[in-house]
C-alpha cells in the first residue's frame, strides 16, 4: 500500500520562490567573502538559529491541526516519528539550502576550497538538525510536566511564590518550556563556541566534530523518548492548545488593548489591525521576541563584525519581523470567511502593512544608537534596511491576500 | 432581492451540482432549504455568500452582480458559516466590536450595551473568554450574533441550530421571526421540522 502523508503538500510555486528568495539572500549576504569570513557568518547565523529554534518550536508544533487524525489513524511512533520530521522540515528546510548557499555561493572563487565548504555545510547541517531534534523531543515529552505544573496545587504555590518575589506573574505551566528553551540554546551555543575554539587550537575536523556531536546527540535524544512519544504527543498537544488558548485569561484579557489606543492607524482600517494586534499579542508575545531579536543585534554588533556584515544582520532581522504577517495568515486567526465578509482584499492588503509600522520606530532608534555607539550602520545602510523592510511587508501582506483570495471554491 | 439568472455550479466537467436555476428571493420571506447530505445545500449558501464562484450565470443584489461586487454586497449580509472557524484568540465581545466597527456602525456607550444585550440573549456568559475556549455550541452562538448584531437585509445560515440547546434554539427562531418581520431575507438550510413551520414561507428542495 502507498504512504500517502496527512500534511498539506507545499506548493510548488512557493518552493520554488522561497528557494530563489533564498539564493538571492545568500549571494548578496556572502557572494563575494573570502572563506574565512563566510565561516565567520555562519557561526553567529548559527548562534541566531540556536536562540530561533529553542524558541519556536513548541509554536511550530502545537496546537497540531492535524491532532484528531493522527488520532484517527492511531499513527505508531514511527509513523509518528516520521510526521513530525516531514513537520519541521517543510519549515526549515530553506536554512539548509541558505547553508548550501553560504559556502557554494562564491562569486570570486567557485571551484577553491570546495572541501573545506562541503565541511562546514554538513556540518552546520548536522549541527542545525540536531538541535531540532533535541527541540522536538524535549517538547514533545514537556506536556504532562507542563500539565502537572499548570494544574497542581505545587504550581499553584510556584505561582505565587514567583509573583511575590518577581512582581510578575509567570505561568508555572510554561516553567518546563522555558527550561527546553535554556537547555536547548546552551547546547547550541556551546557546540558552536567549543567549534570556533577547536579550530583555532586544533584543527577545522575538530570543529566538525563538535557540530557532529549534537547531531548525535539529538538521534540519542528522539531515541530515548521514542518508546513513549505517542502518549506525550497527545500530552503536550492538549496541554499547549489550552495553554495557547486559557493563557488568554486574568491578567492579560484585563490589560487589552483598545482600538482608541491605534493613534498611528488611519480610521478606515483601525478596528481590523485592532484585532490583528489583540490576537498577535496574545498568540505570542511579540513586543519580548522583538526585543530579544535587537538584544541578538546588539550582541553581533559587540563583536565588532564589518559593516557590511551587520547591514545584513540588520537586513535578515528586519524580514523576521514579517513572520508576524504569516500568523494573521493562519485560518485560526483569520478564518477566509470572515474575512471576505468584514472587508476587501484592498483592506486586508493595507492592514497587514500597516500593523508592521509599528516596529519601524524600535528598528530606526536602535540602529541609531548602534551609529552613535559603534558608528555603524550609516545613514545609507538604515535607509536600505527600512526600504527592505517596508517593501517585504507589501509583499508579504500581499501573499496574505493570495492565500485568502486561494481559498475561494471556484 | 436577490435575483439567480442561469446559475450553474460544478466542481468537475460534466458534473454539476446544480444548472440553470433561475429564481427570485424575496425581502421578508423565509426560505428554507432541504435535502440530504451532499445534495448541495452549502454549496448554494456558499455561491450566495460569495464564498464560491459559480461556474455559470450571474447572482444579482438589486442591479449589483454580488460576484463582481462582493465588497458593497456583503455590507447588507450576516452569515452563519457551515465551519465553526473563528478567530481563537478574540473574545466574543471583541469580535463582535470588530464586526460592527468595521461596518461603520458604532457609538460609543450604545454598541457595547447592543453587544451585551444580543449575547445575554443567547445566553453566552463567557463573552470575555477568548474563542478558542469556547464548545461548538458557544461557537455557534458566537457566529450567530455576529450575524444579526449587523440587522442585515440577508441573512445566509447553513444549519444555525446545529449545536444548541434546546433553549437557545427557540431564542434563535425568535430573533428570526423578528428578523423576518422586519423585511430580512432568511436563507436557511436546516434538518429541524419545527423551523419549516414557523420560519419558512417556502421550501427549497435540493437536489435543484
Amino acid at each position: 500500500m502507498s504512504h500517502r502523508s496527512i500534511r498539506a503538500k507545499l506548493s510548488k510555486t512557493a518552493v520554488a520562490v522561497t528557494a530563489l528568495f533564498v539564493i538571492a539572500i545568500g549571494l548578496f549576504w556572502t557572494g563575494y567573502n573570502s572563506l574565512d569570513d563566510r565561516i565567520i557568518t555562519l557561526r553567529y547565523f548559527l548562534i541566531a538559529l540556536t536562540g530561533l529554534a529553542a524558541f519556536s518550536t513548541p509554536y511550530l508544533l502545537f496546537p497540531d491541526k492535524n491532532g484528531a487524525i493522527i488520532q484517527l489513524g492511531n499513527l505508531s511512533s514511527s509513523d509518528l516519528n516520521r510526521y513530525l520530521s516531514g513537520k519541521i522540515a517543510s519549515y526549515t528546510w530553506p536554512v539548509f539550502l541558505l547553508f548550501g548557499v553560504i559556502f557554494f555561493g562564491d562569486l570570486n572563487n567557485p571551484a577553491e576550497n570546495l572541501f573545506l565548504k562541503l565541511l562546514y555545510t554538513s556540518g552546520a547541517s548536522l549541527l542545525f538538525a540536531g538541535l531540532m531534534m533535541i527541540s522536538v523531543a524535549r517538547y514533545v515529552k514537556s506536556g504532562p510536566d507542563s500539565q502537572f505544573w499548570k494544574e497542581s496545587e505545587k504550581g499553584r504555590k510556584l505561582r505565587k511564590n514567583m509573583a511575590d518575589f518577581f512582581k510578575y506573574p509567570i505561568d508555572p505551566g510554561s516553567v518546563p518550556s522555558l527550561i527546553n528553551t535554556i537547555l536547548i540554546v546552551l547546547a547550541g551555543f556551546l557546540a558552536i563556541v567549543a567549534g570556533a575554539l577547536m579550530e583555532q587550537f586544533v584543527s577545522v575536523y575538530a570543529e566538525f566534530l563538535c557540530m557532529a556531536a549534537v547531531f548525535l546527540g539529538g538521534v540519542f535524544t528522539l531515541r530515548k523518548y521514542n518508546p513513549t512519544i505517542v502518549r506525550n504527543f497527545y500530552s503536550s498537544n492538549a496541554f499547549f492548545r489550552e495553554f495557547f488558548g486559557e493563557s488568554l485569561k486574568g491578567e492579560e484579557l484585563a490589560a487589552r488593548r483598545e482600538v482608541g489606543q491605534l493613534w498611528w492607524v488611519p480610521a478606515p482600517i483601525k478596528m481590523h489591525v485592532w484585532q490583528f494586534l489583540v490576537q498577535l499579542d496574545r498568540k505570542i508575545p511579540s513586543g519580548r521576541v522583538v526585543a530579544a531579536g535587537h538584544v541578538l543585534v546588539w550582541f553581533i554588533a559587540y563583536q565588532r563584525p564589518e559593516p557590511e556584515f551587520l547591514t545584513v544582520i540588520w537586513l535578515l532581522f528586519a524580514l523576521v519581523h514579517h513572520l508576524f504577517i504569516l500568523l494573521t495568515i493562519q485560518p485560526e486567526m483569520a478564518p477566509g470567511w470572515l474575512l471576505r465578509w468584514a472587508g476587501s482584499t484592498f483592506i486586508w492588503l493595507t492592514t497587514r502593512f500597516w500593523m508592521q509600522l509599528r516596529w519601524i520606530v524600535p528598528l530606526l532608534l536602535s540602529m541609531n544608537a548602534q551609529l552613535f555607539i559603534f558608528g555603524t550602520p550609516d545613514f545609507q545602510s538604515q535607509s536600505i534596511v527600512i526600504s527592505v523592510y517596508i517593501a517585504a511587508a507589501l509583499i508579504v501582506s500581499a501573499a496574505g491576500v493570495s492565500v485568502l483570495k486561494k481559498e475561494i471554491k471556484t | 432581492m436577490l435575483k439567480l439568472n442561469q446559475i450553474t455550479k460544478q466542481y468537475k466537467a460534466g458534473k454539476p451540482i446544480f444548472s440553470n436555476i433561475t429564481r427570485e428571493f424575496k425581502p421578508g420571506k423565509g426560505y428554507g432549504l432541504v435535502g440530504p447530505n451532499g445534495s448541495g445545500k452549502t454549496t448554494f449558501l456558499r455561491v450566495l455568500s460569495v464564498n464560491s464562484f459559480p461556474t455559470s450565470g450571474s447572482v444579482m443584489f438589486k442591479d449589483l452582480d454580488i460576484h463582481q461586487h462582493p465588497v458593497q454586497y456583503l455590507k447588507h449580509v450576516g452569515l452563519v458559516h457551515d465551519e465553526e472557524t473563528l478567530p481563537r484568540h478574540l473574545t466574543a465581545s471583541e469580535l463582535l466590536e470588530w464586526i460592527v466597527r468595521s461596518r461603520k456602525l458604532w457609538k460609543d456607550g450604545d454598541s457595547s450595551d447592543q453587544i451585551n444585550a444580543l449575547l445575554d440573549k443567547l445566553a453566552l456568559e463567557e463573552r470575555d473568554e477568548p474563542i478558542g475556549t469556547y464548545s461548538t455550541g458557544m461557537k455557534k452562538k458566537t457566529q450567530i450574533a455576529a450575524a444579526f448584531i449587523v440587522e442585515p437585509d440577508i441573512l445566509i445560515m447553513d444549519e444555525p441550530l446545529r449545536g444548541l440547546d434546546q433553549s437557545t434554539r427557540e431564542i434563535v427562531f425568535k430573533m428570526i421571526v423578528e428578523a423576518k418581520s422586519k423585511k430580512t431575507l432568511i436563507l436557511m438550510a436546516s434538518h429541524s421540522m419545527r423551523s419549516v413551520n414557523e420560519i419558512f414561507d417556502e421550501i427549497v428542495k435540493f437536489p435543484l
